[in-house]
């Protein structure tokens, strides 16, 4: 039996699932302090379902802690900052065109040496391990703990991160360390934006993450505890406290992916609608489709790609006017006060379909102008169906899912949508999303086309993302080719790609159950 | 001697370089590479030697030394290797060394992507003016399609620089074909992917005669407006149409919106030849756009909507930004503008060098302003 527990900025969701029968659910309003909310939200659901905590084979975890960290500049670490391949890069400062009051919280200060490779993996100098190592000597003199190491074309060799690394804990075994090889894809700039937040994180990664697995123990809770990713996947708290910025924007995500196994199909859309938007989103193989952009957290660009997800301002607090005109505004939480169905003075979209007589809420049935409840059932229309329409990458009708409080607000019919599905408990989606999540691996190789063909590139970074993977907890026989996206490196004489890979695979309880030092 | 007297010069200083990053993204027609990283490292050179003087061509003296800068090679590696910042003076200062006399200002060879920065950093640094002009008015992917090459300007002598202080002087070529291939090589044996090159050495009344003119300030102009209007894509094609009327640039036009439905590409030859097809929202109309490098032709229906050299930038509706050949991806939804080229770059002599037969497309260039407008599109 698994528990997925979802933190969200006002309720923390939590579900506990016998296989695929969902046993249990709760919602409560999350706490200050988080972990005492996520504790009780967990007792309530193993009270609820009368199970034991030994029964219990894995806990997955989505939080915003970590993004929230670096968004409100609460207890992140100064850290040195250490470049590798100086004579490639130094023209562009570590930290460049950040906010200035995070860079001061993040970077105690910075160091390029030369060294690092070339796009085939190659090194064209040796890495100055001098320089490097006088730069740790004075970073450690000044009570730094914490490094971010990144190395130019440590996508197509780590070496010299490693060895930059061992440098590091030769000197110091305690310090806190993260290597760009291990955080993404070609691009110095914004891998290095990521190495330099996740090193930053690190020692309130360890608190946090250890808080819950001391937590959990107390509640006899001895299974492998996950956390929820952005891409929908989960890695080991383990894996977590060494990589927390894979935590950043994890529940958009998890809602879609509980909608995948809510209604068992994996293309489609689906509509997650709150109290003030409906966001909507894409699932191609059970996984939310990406954005095509890059992605700022608080204020920094990173190369990670989240979730494409339209947000639509209609709600199920969005008020509506006399033109039958809905949202963007909506009373949110306060829908139980100021709803008319409750008594409130302001009319809303759930106070039509109150009385409309679509769903029962509230303790009276508004009165509303002849023709209204018309009218707005056709804007609402209207909106989804152009929102589905920007979605949607091909004119096939696609069957849109429909999950989250609100849903009652999305019409039976709308263009382009072959059905409308409502499953059941769709209101704790996100939660059970985050307990099925499963576990993914990427890697990248840049490679002439000379010397090795299209091929054996592919082989070879998806080997390495099925390494990846299955350190992070899969099962190896479970992976599965998700995605093979290759970047040209045009204008060179020798032409060249950049092959980038990623595997999904089923969580490796068994083992992890015993086996946790990974890493 | 430089400038003649009773005029003023433009500046340029790090404040600008965002609306010049994107406008150059924009007039890059998908090449020239992410401009993010020349950005930065133009906005530190710009902050730290000053701002940079950008003057009208007709301020030219006519014996004035102008020399073409910008860089050569593999955007997607300038993603991981930026550049060591000495590489841009050290061509310069090589070139100078064996004309035997100091350059009295810059100029781009190409205003579209990172190479429209690029001397801005190096003027900075060398306190030079840089001519209001470039090369090309977009970005095209050699040496030969530089319109200094087309009328007549020897690409020659030429020198290159790479990190690690290699440094190259080709002190003839015979032709604009043989100096691309050379450059190409070099960077590739000496830079790791990239180079940057100081070539075409001009005087101020060849620089007359050959470059496409004001079109740094257009970049400017063209940026501010997609900072200003954002995903507005429609406000932002009529402040587009306002830039570009008085110019010699030709018609704008908007040709298609709808999502990146397929996307087929292979490198070859140090192309990035691609096949791009975006399908109107939710109808069956599907527009083709053939990529090498730069988006080079659109069609829809078999039927031509613009060809190279006359521009075709794509937006992202997202964010109104650029989206460049080496990043687009399935699924984006995007806007097709259509824009006709500047004149220079469609005259007979120039279309023996940049249309569509000079990339092996089996059809003739037709001028935008004759295609048959696209029907109205949703």
């Amino acid at each position: 039996m698994r528990i997925g527990v979802d933190v969200g900025g006002t309720h923390t969701d939590a579900a506990l699932l016998d296989g695929e029968t969902l046993r249990a659910s709760t919602k409560q309003l999350t706490s200050d302090d988080i972990a005492s909310g996520v504790l009780a939200a967990v007792r309530t659901v193993l009270d609820a379902a009368g199970v034991a905590p030994a029964q219990i084979s894995m806990i997955v975890l989505g939080t915003t802690q970590m993004t929230n960290a670096v968004v409100e500049r609460q207890r992140l670490e100064a850290v040195g900052a250490l470049r590798i391949g100086a004579q490639s890069s130094r023209a562009l400062p570590v930290a460049a065109q950040w906010p200035a009051d995070l860079r001061a919280h993040c970077v105690a200060d910075s160091v390029m040496v030369d060294g690092g490779h070339e796009y085939d993996g190659s090194a064209r100098i040796a890495t100055d391990e001098g320089t490097l190592a006088e730069a740790v000597d004075a970073f450690l003199g000044r009570g730094v703990e914490a490094f971010a190491v990144t190395g130019v074309f440590a996508t197509a060799n780590p070496a010299a991160e490693l060895a930059a690394a061992a440098v590091i804990r030769a000197r110091a075994p305690q310090a806190r360390i993260a290597l760009s090889h291990q955080l993404g894809r070609i691009g110095l700039y914004q891998r290095e934006n990521a190495t330099l937040l996740n090193a930053s994180l690190l020692r309130h990664a360890e608190r946090v993450f250890s808080a819950f697995e001391a937590a959990f123990a107390e509640l006899k809770l001895r299974c492998p505890l996950f956390i929820s990713q952005n891409d929908g996947t989960v890695m080991t708290a383990r894996f977590a406290r060494q990589f927390p910025v894979l935590t950043f924007s994890s529940g958009p995500t998890n809602s879609m992916r509980g909608a995948a196994f809510l209604s068992g199909v994996a293309d489609a859309m689906v509509v997650d609608v709150g109290g003030t938007t409906s966001d909507i989103g894409m699932l191609q193989q059970g996984f939310p489709r990406p954005s095509g952009s890059a992605v700022s957290v608080g204020g920094v660009l990173t190369n990670f790609r989240m979730p494409d997800v339209l947000a639509l301002g209609i709600g199920g607090g969005s008020l509506v006017a006399d033109d039958g005109s809905v949202g963007p505004l909506s009373v949110g939480r306060e829908l139980p006060s100021r709803a008319l169905c409750f008594g409130g003075e302001q009319r809303t979209a759930t106070d039509v379909a109150v009385a409309t007589g679509r769903i029962s809420l509230g303790d009276r049935i508004p009165i509303l102008a002849e023709g209204l409840s018309d009218r707005v059932a056709t804007e609402i229309r209207r909106r989804f169906e152009h929102t589905i329409d920007k979605l949607k990458t091909e004119a096939r009708e696609l069957p849109l899912i429909v999950v989250g409080g609100g849903g009652f607000l999305v019409p039976d019919v709308l263009d382009g949508v072959s059905e409308v599905l409502r499953p059941e408990h769709a209101d704790v989606a996100n939660a059970i999303g985050a307990a099925f999540a499963q576990v993914s691996g990427e890697a990248e190789v840049a490679f002439a086309h000379r010397v090795r063909s299209r091929d054996e590139a592919r082989a070879e970074a998806q080997a390495q993302a099925e390494a990846r993977a299955i350190e992070a907890g899969a099962v190896p026989d479970s992976l599965k080719l998700v995605d093979v996206d290759e970047t040209p490196m045009a204008y060179l004489a020798e032409p060249g790609s950049i092959l980038a890979t990623k595997v999904i695979g089923d969580v490796d309880v068994d083992r992890l159950g015993v086996h946790r030092d990974a890493r | 001697m430089l400038i003649a007297s009773g005029c003023t010069a433009m500046h340029v200083d790090a404040s600008d370089v965002q609306a010049l990053a994107l406008g150059g993204a924009f007039l890059a027609t998908g090449g020239g590479g992410d401009t993010l990283i020349g950005e930065i490292t133009t906005g530190v050179a710009l902050e730290q030697f000053g701002p940079v003087a950008l003057i009208d061509v007709q301020t030219l003296a006519d014996d004035a030394l102008v020399l073409a800068v910008g860089g050569a090679g593999s955007p997607t590696i300038m993603q991981e290797k930026p550049s060591a910042g000495d590489e841009p003076r050290a061509a310069l200062e090589t070139l100078e060394r064996y004309l035997g006399r100091p350059a009295d200002a810059l100029i781009a060879f190409e205003a579209g992507g990172m190479n429209a920065l690029l001397p801005l950093a190096l003027a900075a640094e060398r306190k030079l003016p840089v001519v209001d002009a470039d090369g090309m008015g977009r970005a095209f992917p050699e040496l030969q399609m530089e319109s200094f090459s087309i009328y007549g300007i020897q690409a020659t002598p030429l020198a290159m620089a790479t990190e690690l202080d290699n440094r190259v002087l080709i002190e003839h070529a015979s032709s604009p074909e043989v100096a691309e291939q050379l450059v190409r090589q070099f960077a590739v044996a000496a830079g790791g992917g990239h180079c940057v090159s100081a070539e075409h050495p001009m005087s101020g009344a060849e620089v007359k005669r050959v470059a496409v003119l004001g079109t740094l300030s257009l970049c400017r102009h063209i940026g501010a407006a997609l900072l200003k209007h954002g995903p507005r894509i429609d406000t932002f094609v009529a402040s587009l149409e306002a830039l570009l009327a008085p110019t010699h640039y030709g018609e704008v036009r908007l040709l298609f919106r709808g999502k990146v439905v397929d996307l087929s590409r292979r490198v070859e030859g140090g192309y990035d030849l691609g096949l791009l097809q975006i399908a109107a929202f939710g109808a069956a109309e599907t527009v083709e756009i053939r990529i090498k490098n730069e988006y080079l032709t659109a069609h829809c229906d078999g039927q031509p909507l613009a060809l190279t050299p006359d521009l075709i930038c794509i937006l992202d509706n997202e964010t109104g930004r650029p989206i460049t050949a080496e990043t687009i991806r399935y699924g984006q939804r995007v806007t097709v503008l259509g824009i006709g080229a500047p004149a220079l770059m469609r005259t007979p002599r120039a279309l023996t060098v940049v249309a569509p037969r000079n990339f092996g497309f089996d059809f003739d260039y037709v001028p935008i302003e004759e295609l048959p407008r696209p029907s109205e599109r949703r």
